[in-house]
């Protein structure tokens, strides 16, 4: 039987562990380094790639997919048109926030898996009550 | 460790572990192939840090490592430096072009 999943990440989680500037870099640091059963988004993934296309080049950005690849008892939840229906709620329901996909499928799985922790950086992913570890 | 440069026609850009022995000082003796190009980088780099090729590869092979008694997945810790304290806060001006 699998573990159950403790903690939801978020990109900002990810970028915060890879990038040593970042002012929360020791916390994921120490987390990251004996991780729970962790879930995060295939939005999540494409995010993250996408910020070290922008920030960086191709080779970080894969080198972030290998990272990806590498952390283990990380499950992925993939973003098909079922997921886009009970994400496309979560972003009516907070219409008054600049909530991006990623973010909102986040609370969506959140909410699904009941978890009761999220690493994140970005309130947004707060916005249904689940505690940000920062 | 020695280290000497690679015989001509070896395969270019790689390096090839071709034996190891172990010793009695808790060091592996392994001899690598190199091609002439990254030989000669390697020792001038070396020079210039005072320290052997030998050292350097040694320098090289640790920073490639995790840290010892961490999962692979922690040599990415920290692999970036961006400058930014609020990096992980602003994904979305990256990525999307807003600012939240």
């Amino acid at each position: 039987m699998a573990k159950k999943i403790e903690c939801y990440v978020d990109t900002s989680a990810f970028i915060a562990f890879l990038d040593r500037s970042d002012s929360f870099h020791a916390l994921f640091r120490r987390l990251f380094s004996a991780p729970p059963p962790l879930s995060t988004s295939s939005l999540v993934v494409a995010e993250g790639h996408g910020w070290f296309l922008r920030r960086y080049d191709r080779n970080r950005a894969i080198q972030f997919l290998t990272f990806i690849d590498a952390l283990p008892g990380l499950t992925i939840r993939g973003f098909d048109a079922s997921e886009l229906a009970k994400t496309g709620r979560i972003v009516k329901k907070f219409a008054d926030q600049n909530l991006t996909l990623a973010d909102a499928h986040g609370i969506a799985v959140m909410r699904e898996l009941r978890i009761g922790c999220c690493w994140s950086t970005d309130r947004h992913l707060g916005l249904d009550g689940v505690p940000l570890v920062i | 460790m020695s280290v000497a440069p690679g015989p001509r026609g070896a395969a270019n850009g790689a390096a090839r572990m071709l034996s190891f022995t172990p010793d009695g000082d808790n060091m592996i003796r392994t001899q690598v192939s190199l091609d002439e190009h990254e030989y000669a980088v390697a020792k001038t780099e070396a020079r210039s840090l005072g320290i052997s090729v030998a050292e350097f590869v040694r320098r090289a092979v640790r920073e490639a490592l995790p840290p010892r008694g961490e999962g692979p997945w922690m040599k990415f810790a920290g692999f970036v430096e961006t400058g930014n304290p609020r990096s992980s806060q602003s994904i979305d001006e990256i990525v999307y072009g807003q600012k939240d």
